[in-house]
């Protein structure tokens, strides 16, 4: 049982851990030299405006409609289903919450991206100029994100346009339903039971078009009401979006029958092309107009015509 | 005998030139992940930036070519290598720990818990490296906790530990969708939802400050406990009788893989089946002796991962498959192959 | 070596006392359940004692680190899961672990005592085979071999001959004679097979219902008397003139008709199913 001698063991351990942290030590070096590394830059910094714009966020791209840009749109978001943007490249993955193929973007050689704040750290690296819009719109940020926006691609006479639209837009839906009671609405938005808080785009423009969401009272984004609370707050209109059930199944579902709404078919369903007051951009008003004024406040709408 | 030179050709090879085997492999691995993307980069261009380092006065080398191929491509690769041999070797250690052929980096509830600290930090609206931090943080607490609660008069059982550390995944998982539900902000709940999907999409090199030493530390502490590794998986019994401590043995590997599983977890979010396959793998070709298992294990999942995420970031341009889509996809047949193929488990149920 | 043991287990062992001297082979005998395969698990260090304890020379051997008992102490066990597919050079190689120190790889002396463990038990023909590829007996040969390398001081073994055929059952006795040729070293063994250990063991020690009815050299505890006491049977003890040593023959158990051929309880004649 004797050591063969006493200074093996010793030398081995001290050489073990020499060897562990010497080879950390390499990997941590070479890590802080790469992050150090700045991108080069692709900014073109010419005084033309982007011709060649990729734009993660389908408000934005509607906006940039609206304006007439569409032509500089050159990538869109998979999810972005507008008229008019079939052509472009489809860039950011539908299944997902929405990740982004950072090279595949470059390879499009855009003059500008513009997407929501979370892409920021990942557009870095790519050295690309970047336009970032808040991760959350509400009605009151948009004309500000929209003013940016002309700003960014050196538009701002057509972003002012389209603001100044929007805003006599609301004026006159506010004039029209001034001092009207508000109507009950349940708006759902995808899960039976799931409706919208308030400070969503969605609860802004129900207020806007002289109603009440009878899921105002919480702040969660996404409340979910059991269906007890929705017969017992018993809506005068119903609105359903393209996310969720069917008009069929929705009656079908029990205690609706007693609901106001149903009673006096107030139930409506939006299709894919009407969710106009769902997008983050312009047409959210527009739709507001068009559509939850009609149905909140009929006889104001048939005046206004 | 010829079934076994069959069953793991590589049974008899040494530690160190398997290393040397699959550290070759990797670089090459390494190298075709960095020639592919959507970019199209020649590999002359390829090997001009690597060569040039920070310095942009290459002349041959565009700026786009640089930024594509040493911030976005060459920290991925790098995340890729560090999760893949993470998540691999941390696998391996917990099938050994547990006995059990099925375990997994997840079964301890370490990446339930980073899940957690990732979703508590995005609702306290924290910076990134905070978030990184905190989910590290919580998942590498979660091991302690685990072996906490799971002793018992002295001793910590293996079914102890088992039990425990599913019950952590549970309760972590439950909070974690509790947090979800309670977000007020629309971007908050997408953030969180992208984080738990995981991927190396939006990969820089600031994590890789930590990943990279920490794993290399990790993996080199594991290599320590191969032999404490190789009679934990006798069993319990035989384990004690031939002197081993099994107490202090299976807190030390439980708290080094979650250590490894944190450190990956925190930076790539939750990828399944790496941790999984790759030990089982590795073993149908160096056999089950640790001393040979832990570094194929290693280079093996390194591996693995960087071919997964190539394939992920290539194969659907412009879109970009989820790298836990992709590793379950090719994960999946691979296992049940790797069942079919050989009955041998190697490992003391 | 000198082993003092003494246990007060209520339920398996009762005050159990025995001293191991140093070149001695300790026979554990007695019925099923008596506690035999307890005592070798408390001399291992396995089970800890409710009351006493046991001594290795002077050292407390359950307040000893695990390694040190590994180094002191070598068990074979009567069965073990063969399903990790080492080979068996490694297996045997595991042994070793109570002796190595912290960073230590494999050493020059490691080999060495695994190679003579692997030579000692025959088992260096099949040393590159997985060990879950090996028969029942070969696998038990790579159990004692392991224990081997350990380089013990001390040897428990429960239940060595059980699935080796008699050719192998006596190359393990000689292997166990060769362990003891030092005088510093011990073996305690637990015997099914009275005869066995009636042949090779210096001493024994018959256990029955957790007491230790008799210790000694097998003449005093293989007396008519014990066994008829014990074992329930009527059995014939002589000394056979081949090996010297007594031979036990069991002819019929206590209280029920013998059913076999037999003119009378003390014939010489065997029967014709043997023992």
């Amino acid at each position: 049982m004797a050591l063969v001698s006493a200074g093996r063991p010793l030398t081995r351990t001290v050489l073990a851990l020499c060897g562990t942290a010497g080879i950390a030590g390499l990997g941590f070096l070479a890590a802080l030299h790469f992050s150090r590394v700045p991108p080069a830059s692709l900014d073109r910094q010419g005084a033309a405006p982007p011709a060649r714009i990729v734009v993660i966020t389908t408000g934005i791209v509607d906006d940039l409609g609206a304006m007439g840009l569409l032509d500089r749109v050159v990538g869109v978001s998979a999810r972005c289903r507008l008229p008019g943007t079939a052509d472009k490249v489809q860039i950011a993955n539908d299944f997902g919450a929405g990740t982004v193929n950072v090279e595949a973007v470059m390879s499009l050689h855009p003059d500008l991206f513009i997407a929501e704040q979370r892409f920021r750290s990942a557009l870095a690296a790519s050295g690309i100029p970047g336009h970032f819009v808040p991760d959350d719109m509400s009605w009151e940020d948009l004309p500000g994100v929209i003013e940016d926006l002309g700003r960014a691609v050196q538009e701002p006479e057509r972003a002012q346009a389209l603001v100044e639209r929007m805003e006599s837009q609301a004026a006159g839906l506010a004039a029209a339903v001034a001092g009207l009671p508000p109507v009950r609405v349940y708006f759902e938005y995808g899960a039976p039971g799931e409706s919208i808080g308030s400070g969503t785009i969605v609860d802004s423009m129900i207020r806007l078009a002289g109603g009440s969401s009878i899921s105002a009272g919480t702040s969660l984004i996404r409340p979910v009401l059991s269906n007890e609370a929705i017969v017992k707050a018993d809506p005068e209109v119903i609105v359903l979006s393209p996310f969720t059930e069917s008009e069929a199944e929705a009656l079908r579902r029990p205690g609706w029958s007693a609901i106001s709404a149903v009673r006096d078919g107030r139930v409506h369903k939006l299709s894919f092309e009407e969710r106009g007051v769902m997008l983050y951009s312009w047409r959210c008003v527009d739709d507001a107009a068009r559509r939850f004024l009609p149905w909140f406040h009929p006889e104001v709408a048939d005046r206004g015509k | 005998m010829g079934s076994e030179a069959r069953e793991a050709p590589w049974r008899s090879a040494s530690p160190a030139s398997i290393v040397l085997a699959g550290g070759l492999v990797a670089l090459a691995a390494a190298l075709g992940g960095l020639c592919a993307g959507a970019v199209s980069v020649s590999p002359a261009h390829v090997w001009s930036a690597l060569a040039g380092g920070s310095g942009q006065g290459s002349a041959s080398v565009t700026p786009m070519e640089h930024n594509v191929v040493l911030l976005i491509r060459l920290p991925r690769v790098v995340a890729a290598l560090c999760v893949g041999a993470g998540l691999g070797v941390a696998g391996c250690m917990l099938q050994a720990l547990l006995c059990n052929p099925l375990a997994s980096p997840f079964v301890i509830g370490a990446s339930a818990a980073a899940g957690f600290g990732a979703v508590s930090s995005i609702l306290l609206g924290l910076s990134y490296v905070l978030t990184l931090g905190s989910s590290f943080a919580l998942a590498t607490g979660s091991g302690f906790l685990v072996v906490a609660l799971a002793r018992g008069g002295g001793r910590l059982p293996r079914e102890s530990l088992v039990l425990t550390g599913f019950s952590v995944g549970l309760l972590f998982g439950a909070l974690t969708g509790l947090v979800e539900y309670a977000t007020t902000e629309e971007a908050q709940l997408r953030e969180m939802v992208l984080w738990m999907l995981g991927g190396l999409w939006r990969i820089t090199w600031d994590p890789l400050i930590v990943l990279v030493p920490g794993t290399l530390l990790c993996l080199l502490a594991a290599a320590r406990f191969s032999r404490e590794l190789d009679l934990l998986a006798l069993g319990e019994d035989d384990a004690v009788r031939l002197g081993l401590d099994a107490t202090r043995a299976r807190a030390a590997v439980l708290v080094l893989s979650a250590l490894l599983t944190a450190l990956a977890v925190s930076v790539s979010g939750v990828i399944a089946f790496v941790g999984l396959v790759v030990p089982h793998l590795a073993r149908r070709f160096v056999g089950v002796t640790h001393g040979r298992l832990l570094p194929a294990s290693a280079f093996l999942g390194a591996i693995f991962l960087v071919i997964a995420d190539t394939v992920a970031r290539t194969a659907f341009l412009p879109n970009e498959l989820p790298l836990g889509v992709v590793t379950s996809l090719v994960g999946i047949p691979f296992f049940l192959w790797v069942q079919r193929a050989g009955r041998r488990g190697g490992v003391a149920a | 070596m000198r082993v003092t043991l003494r246990l007060g287990e209520r339920t398996v062992l009762q005050d159990a006392d025995l001293q191991l001297r140093a070149g001695g082979f300790l026979a554990l005998i007695g019925p099923n359940g008596a506690g035999k395969s307890s005592l070798l698990r408390c001399m291992s260090g396995a089970l800890r004692p409710q009351a006493g304890s046991v001594f290795l020379g002077t050292d407390d051997l359950h307040r000893q680190p695990r390694r040190w008992v590994a180094a002191h102490v070598g068990v074979v066990p009567q069965q073990s899961d063969a399903s990790f597919a080492c080979s068996v050079e490694e297996y045997v190689g595991m042994g070793r672990y109570g002796r190595q120190r912290l960073f230590g790889t494999s050493g020059r002396s490691d080999r060495a005592a695994v190679g003579r463990a692997l030579e000692t038990t025959g088992t260096t023909a099949f040393a590159h085979r997985p060990i879950d590829r090996l028969s029942g007996g070969e696998f038990r040969k790579v159990l004692l071999a392991q224990a081997l390398a350990q380089e013990p001081d001390v040897l428990l073994l429960d239940e060595p001959l059980q699935q080796l055929d008699l050719r192998h059952q006596l190359e393990l006795m000689d292997v166990l004679k060769d362990f003891l040729r030092s005088g510093e070293r011990a073996i305690v063994a637990v015997f099914h097979d009275l005869c066995m250990a009636a042949r090779h063991a210096d001493e024994l020690l018959l256990l029955h219902g957790g007491r230790v009815v008799a210790a000694g050299p097998p003449e005093t505890v293989l007396t008519e008397a014990h066994l008829r006491e014990v074992f329930g049977v009527q059995a014939s003890i002589r000394r056979s003139a081949d090996t010297g040593r007594l031979d036990i023959l069991p002819l019929a158990a206590v209280g029920r008709p013998a059913r076999q051929h037999i003119t009378d309880a003390h014939t010489t004649s065997p029967s014709e199913d043997g023992p």
